[in-house]
């Protein structure tokens, strides 16, 4: 996965009329993966919530439809947003690099290192 | 319906309040340092953490809240449901890593990091405050809720005693014994509930369910004629009879049998005709006497061995098959339902007579696909009207759930209590799995509760613990007691970050208070007493107000105030102080201001008549949509007009 500059992501978001010089090099926070990685999985997953709550909202005949017998849209989409939720967590938990800040793991004594 | 309070019930209820007690007190020598007092040395193990994050995290709200919403109108209780758990989203995937790196020990320090600011400090404490004072209402509101019928006491004095108990644990041991409760809480409220739903699917559907279901007048005439409908009424053994004129053009009939009992029934069309069901009644009269369904409340009632009660409600009207189901399954279950029709409840007042003023419980016909559909609830019937802005109450609450959790001071400073980001990102992982799972739950229990035939008409927030007494009775008295602990654990964590708020961001940062550990420590429990006894008297005072409606209210008011600021400061370089005070406090005051101004605050807590005005400049009741964006901006807004010249 390659990373992707954050300021482009912005730029990609926010209408044109915002001048350029308002968003210029994003924090330092961006350089790290963990965040981005996050990041990715926040638009993601608001997505599929924010396509949930308009179809309630301006739809709401499309969540009577039965996916499966008894099953209808809006009781799977809620389910489905649940797990999601946990997939998602653990692929960010998975896909997680150890922090800068961990400390590394406890130095060996040297006389375990035969 | 009169509670009769249940001796397990009783005795299981203060053997585990004993138990959280003496935990409290066997950890409480360990924290003495204020570190140790209020990020708990940093050491908790992370998926003791996580399952403490579902602990704090399912409160009263969660828990009685939700299952209530949909056991009275479906599945638009679900909503909450989903979108408390989406904002598990944002606190994991924006906001957990950058804040475990910032912060010491509360969320007023997380936000000055950079900047120390007095100024954040003391506007980030008061919002602290703000918000943890109204996520305590419905709390202690639940509690009283909880205690009276359980055990048979009045409201408040569930209220006193969730406030003592708290106070002393909050006093004794601070953030580890909290923590430790609210492991302990959140494993059990999960894995009772997970057997209540397995007690469910094996109950099954069937049309007489529940130990105390009561045989309401249930006829089903087809085609039946206007004209002979009262022989045929006769021919049944009811003689229908008149009671004034308030009665006249209303879908009801009075019926009185041979025996002399007199009875309300509504009439309620179906596809091929007519149903008659029972309805249930209180009438008040001018001068202070009160009859229910008929009896009237008081000595003379006991002495002619009736009970003036309520009868449990709640029950399928027809199943598809015709029969009872037997034990189904978690797919099946759905299935079935959709396919039955459910008697649902509602209320009405009407005026009779002499001032006297009848409350009538009614039941209405419903399809089970209906009631699995959204849209049922008072509150988002908007989603089935045309035009845009009956839609906005609904989209600005899924907006402000979606943004609250991540807002929580007493869901962020748990994020302290664990060693490094990798554990705070574990230990959330971990919440998110037990929080989501018990959601999934909740669906199963309230529908489960709809269909019981042990519902109190008068009281939603009871559903669930009824639900598990109509299976089953050690069920109903362990699940009441982990509720109460539900309510210990959840204004624990809120007392906790309310004194963090006093003792550390506006006592010692702002004011300048010189302390040192110790003190800062003593300091931090007088506030919690302090902050305790407050919360006691405001749950007394708001008993009547709907719990789910108050956490809302404290959502909506943390959206506003907090996350805009931690969002910017954490991703937009140009945020400066000026611009995060800003931020806070416009977001705070303007979503105050537009509940307390709120067509829902005039009505339920002023009962006043709202000025026409405030319908034009606050349309709906959710501020969210307004006031989280408003925010953002100010803070924007402000930050580029203080720019520092470098």
């Amino acid at each position: 996965m390659g990373g992707y500059d954050a300021s482009q992501l912005f730029a990609r978001l926010l209408p044109r009329f915002i001048p350029d010089g308002l968003i210029r090099m994003p924090p330092r926070i961006f350089a790290d993966r963990n965040t981005r990685l996050g990041l990715r999985y926040f638009f993601v997953y608001t997505a599929v919530y924010l396509a949930f709550v308009l179809v309630i909202a301006f739809a709401p005949q499309w969540s009577e439809w039965e996916l499966i017998e008894g099953l209808n849209m809006a009781v799977a989409w809620g389910f489905g947003l649940i797990v999601f939720a946990f997939l998602l967590a653990m692929m960010y938990g998975l896909g997680c690099q150890p922090d800068d800040s961990d400390p590394g793991p406890a130095p060996r004594d040297a006389e375990e290192s035969k | 319906m009169t509670y009769e309070p249940s001796l397990i019930a009783v005795v299981v209820f203060f053997v585990f309040v004993g138990i959280t007690l003496a935990l409290s007190f066997y950890l409480g020598g360990r924290a003495k340092s204020s570190s140790g007092y209020f990020a708990a040395h940093g050491q908790i193990p992370w998926f003791v953490n996580g399952v403490a994050f579902a602990g704090d995290y399912l409160s009263a709200a969660s828990f009685l809240g939700i299952c209530g919403m949909i056991a009275f109108y479906g599945y638009d209780g679900f909503l909450y449901s989903i979108g408390y758990l989406a904002g598990w989203i944002v606190a994991l995937f924006v906001i957990a890593e950058p804040m475990k790196r910032l912060g010491k020990f509360t969320f007023a320090d997380a936000l000055n990091a950079n900047y120390q600011s007095r100024g954040i400090q003391l506007v980030a404490g008061v919002s602290t405050l703000a918000v943890s004072l109204f996520y305590l209402i419905p709390q202690m509101v639940g509690a009283g809720v909880l205690v009276r019928p359980l055990l048979g006491f009045d409201h408040w004095v569930g209220v006193v005693m969730v406030g003592a108990v708290v106070i002393l644990i909050v006093v004794t041991a601070g953030m580890v014994s909290t923590t430790w409760v609210q492991f302990l809480k959140g494993a059990l409220l999960v894995l009772f509930s997970a057997v209540l739903t397995l007690l469910i699917l094996q109950r099954g559907f069937s049309e007489h369910v529940g130990t105390e279901a009561y045989p309401f007048i249930n006829l089903r005439l087809i085609d039946p004629d206007p004209e002979e409908l009262e022989e045929e009424l006769e021919r049944k053994g009811y003689r229908v009879v008149t009671r004034g004129s308030a009665w006249a053009e209303r879908p009801y009939l009075w019926l009185a049998t041979a025996d002399g009992t007199t009875s309300l029934v509504r009439m309620i069309e179906t596809a091929d005709g007519l149903l008659l069901h029972g309805a249930q009644w209180i009438t008040d009269t001018a001068d202070g006497r009160q009859s229910i369904n008929g009896v009237e409340t008081g000595q003379s009632a006991l002495d002619a061995g009736k009970v003036a009660e309520l009868e449990p409600v709640g029950h399928i009207a027809s199943l598809p098959s015709g029969e009872a189901t037997g034990p189904v399954g978690p797919l099946s279950f759905f299935r079935i339902l959709s396919r039955s029709e459910l008697i649902l409840w509602e209320r009405e007042f009407v005026e009779e007579g002499d001032q006297a003023v009848t409350t009538v419980y009614y039941p209405k016909l419903i399809s089970g696909a209906q009631a699995l559909r959204p849209g049922e609830h008072p509150k988002f019937a908007g989603i089935r009207k045309e035009g845009f802005w009956p839609k906005l109450n609904f989209l600005s609450l899924m907006f402000a759930l979606f943004c609250g959790t991540a807002s929580l001071p007493h869901i962020l400073i748990r994020y302290y209590t664990v060693k490094d980001a990798a554990a705070a990102r574990k230990s959330t992982i971990v919440g998110i799995a037990t929080i989501g799972f018990f959601y999934v739950l909740t669906l199963y229990m309230g529908l489960g509760a709809m269909t019981s035939g042990a519902l109190d008409v008068t009281n939603n927030n009871m559903a669930a613990p009824l639900l598990a007494r109509s299976i089953n009775e050690w069920l109903f008295a362990a699940i009441s007691a982990i509720a109460f602990t539900t309510v210990l654990g959840t204004v624990s964590g809120l007392i906790l970050a309310s004194a963090g708020a006093i003792s550390h961001d506006i006592l010692k940062n702002y004011a300048r208070v010189e302390m040192t550990d110790h003190q800062q420590v003593r300091v931090a429990k007088l506030a919690s007493v302090a902050i305790g006894m407050i919360a006691i008297v405001l749950g007394i005072l708001f008993e009547k107000m709907n719990v789910s409606y108050l956490v809302g209210w404290a959502f909506s008011v943390a959206a506003s105030a907090n996350l805009p600021a931690l969002v910017m400061l954490l991703f937009w370089k140009r945020t400066t102080k000026q611009g995060i005070i800003a931020g806070v406090l416009v977001g705070m005051i303007s979503s105050l201001a537009w509940i307390l101004l709120s067509a829902d605050t005039f009505t339920e807590v002023y009962a006043v008549t709202r000025p026409a005005l405030l319908e034009t400049l606050i349309p709906f009741s959710q501020p969210g949509i307004v006031t989280i964006p408003l925010s953002f901006l100010t803070l924007v807004a402000v930050s580029l007009a203080t720019q520092r010249k470098l």
